[in-house]
């Protein structure tokens, strides 16, 4: 496929960021990412905390396959393919729920929550000799890292472990230091004609943006000067690209940003909702970096994304508390320049009901379909998915080159003593560069595998 | 219907009319006039689960959640050059039926008139001839004394799990 070879030669290459528009709209790339990306890797599919009971579970969704997310009567977590083994029938129509089975209303055959075949009505009329024990649920193998639960098609994929590779570092700092991580509730569903690499690139992290399509946000005091909404770098913001997974592969980058060197911020979080923060599940640099953190942003490919800031408002006018905003994201693909977004207010788990409360309010006040970030950012990603779908478009190359060797040097951050490239700046398009890296990556094993 | 029913039924239809005319025609500061200091606005999550459907509504997370500041707030932002979520050329079309009142509750010198009624919105946009739509249910609690009506409560019921528009910007 010649977009393909063209982005190969971009990414991986040349090294010049310089991409075809039609990656963000062509029916063939939607295809071919389901077969290549999203049944192959690591998709998030939620937290062991939306499931704390054996029989408790979700329905998750890669791509357009669902899923049932369940914790089986024997404690375990699984993915169960939401289809009966008999005429195929979707077994589960709730969101959410607890079961000790699943009867398909069809002809009735019966799934424990481990996803055994368990019940065949008129079995020694029909099927006497049929042999149930072959024929539970397909399952999709699923690991969980910190209370993240993740799901792989491939049965033959490296270990979850191995794939998060280095990005274990950060994502132990977020949710391991922090003393776990937990929803405030279910997650924010909405859909939108964009594609999902918008999003996910965005997350990778695109400082850039902040400063046009959320201006607003600083100047109208719904976060505070300095934080996100900032065209103003400070000396200890940093962008961590190239951090590598499983097979040293670009798997995830990271923007940090920090507050002056003695200074303890810890993401915003007022002293008093610090005590289930601990050093010791964390090494000595990570804590520095968790202390002095007023903003984290991180997409972990393909489609994982999280974004914590400090200092945020709901109600510029009111006199409510300012808190961190926490939003933590999946862009499912569900068509080609459409996309499927899940949402989770993740805060810490031993946190106050009154903060975990506050920071859900302040949170869908900036994130969200309603929120006054996001609310800016989907009509823009619209209309870049919307220039994409034609022919002409074909002819289309857009450059990403922020911070390219031959366009401005960015220099290596000496003080950093964790994984991954580090930047001393987030001004840059390295970032947004690594996603594509992997992403093509992914893609030409596509084409090598139909060859 | 009783004169006096009629007569608090016509307030209570004509203020969401009203109020509708204003949101359609974006104007926004109006409709804040309508709010009284105390108001709530929720939009709550909805996701199905095997109980029943009064329950699929969550408690714990919202699409949209605030009062009377936070809405001036996201107004006086989308008013910018820079408020891209209002910039799209967008136009929304409210419509509201099914007007009931449930329950009415004479105080001082003001009736509180809880109300619930349909709002099917479409939503168009710049020379695209596709549209999007939402389909809701409001339960409002409306303050009505002999000179005005005001909105003290709104939560509106979203028919969807999975929300089918791009972004929300405004009330409804």
């Amino acid at each position: 496929m010649n977009l393909i070879e063209s982005m190969r030669k971009s990414f991986l290459e040349d090294n010049n960021g310089e991409m075809p528009l039609k990656v963000f709209n062509d029916y063939d790339i939607f295809q071919m990412e389901l077969r290549s990306i999203f049944s192959r890797n690591w998709i998030f599919l939620g937290l062991e905390s939306e499931i704390p009971n054996e029989g408790d579970y979700v329905v998750r969704y890669i791509g357009p396959d669902p899923f049932i997310v369940i914790r089986g009567s024997d404690g375990k977590v699984r993915a169960l393919f939401n289809s009966c083994r008999h005429r195929g029938t979707m077994l589960c129509i709730t969101d959410a729920g607890n079961t000790s089975n699943f009867m398909c209303p069809y002809h009735g055959w019966t799934y424990n929550n481990k996803g055994e075949l368990v019940g065949v009505p008129f079995k020694e009329k029909v099927f006497e000799k049929f042999d149930t024990s072959k024929w539970g649920l397909l399952q999709m193998r699923v690991d969980t890292y910190d209370g993240l639960v993740f799901g792989n098609m491939d049965d033959r994929a490296p270990s979850l472990v191995d794939y998060l590779g280095d990005f274990k570092w950060y994502l132990d700092l977020i949710f391991k230091s922090t003393g776990g991580m937990e929803p405030v509730g279910p997650p924010q569903r909405w859909q939108a004609e964009f594609d999902w690499k918008l999003g996910a690139e965005n997350f990778a992290e695109d400082r850039l943006h902040i400063a046009v399509v959320h201006k607003t946000l600083q100047a109208y005091g719904f976060v505070g000067k300095s934080r996100f909404g900032s065209g103003i770098e400070t000396p200890d913001d940093v962008t961590v690209n190239e951090i590598k997974g499983g097979g040293g592969l670009p798997v995830a980058c990271i923007g940090i940003r920090r507050t002056e060197k003695e200074a303890s911020s810890f993401l915003g979080y007022p002293r008093e909702e610090w005590k289930s923060f601990s050093k010791d599940r964390v090494g000595n640099f990570q804590w520095e970096v968790l202390r002095r953190a007023i903003n984290i942003v991180f997409t972990l490919f393909p489609n994982f994304s999280g974004l914590i800031s400090a200092d945020a408002t709901d109600s510029p006018f009111g006199v409510k508390p300012r808190v961190p905003f926490h939003t933590f994201r999946v862009w499912n693909p569900v068509g080609p320049g459409l996309t499927d977004m899940w949402v989770w207010t993740l805060v810490p788990k031993e946190s106050s009901p009154e903060f975990k409360r506050r920071v859900g309010e302040v949170t869908r006040a900036v994130f969200g379909p309603a929120g006054n970030a996001e609310m800016d950012d989907l009509p823009i990603w619209r209309r870049v998915t919307k220039a994409a779908a034609g022919v002409f478009a074909e002819r289309a190359r857009v450059a990403l080159k922020g911070g390219l060797p031959t366009v401005k040097e960015l220099g290596t951050c000496e003080e950093w003593d964790g994984p991954g490239l580090c930047r001393p700046t987030q001004f840059q398009e390295e970032s947004q560069r690594t996603f594509w890296k992997r992403w093509v990556m992914e893609m030409s094993r596509g084409i090598e595998h139909e060859k | 219907m009783k004169s006096e029913e009629l007569s608090l039924f016509l307030d209570c239809l004509n203020f969401l009319n009203y109020e509708a005319i204003l949101l359609d025609d974006n104007k926004f500061d109006q409709w804040l006039q309508l709010l009284s200091d105390d108001f709530e606005y929720e939009v709550p999550v909805r996701y199905s689960s095997n109980e029943d459907v009064e329950k699929e509504f969550s408690s714990k997370e919202y699409l949209i959640k605030g009062g009377k500041d936070y809405f001036r707030a996201t107004f006086e932002r989308l008013k910018d050059s820079y408020g891209w979520a209002a910039k799209q050329r967008s136009r929304t079309r409210r419509y509201v039926t099914n007007v009931h009142i449930s329950e009415v509750k004479k105080g001082d010198g003001e009736v509180i008139v809880n109300v619930r009624s349909n709002v099917l919105l479409i939503r168009t946009e710049r020379d695209s001839p596709s549209h999007w739509t939402l389909s809701a249910v409001r339960r409002d609690v409306l303050r009505v004394d002999e000179e005005k009506v005001m909105l003290r409560k709104r939560v509106t019921l979203l028919d969807y799990v999975d929300v089918p528009m791009y972004n929300i910007y405004f009330p409804i």
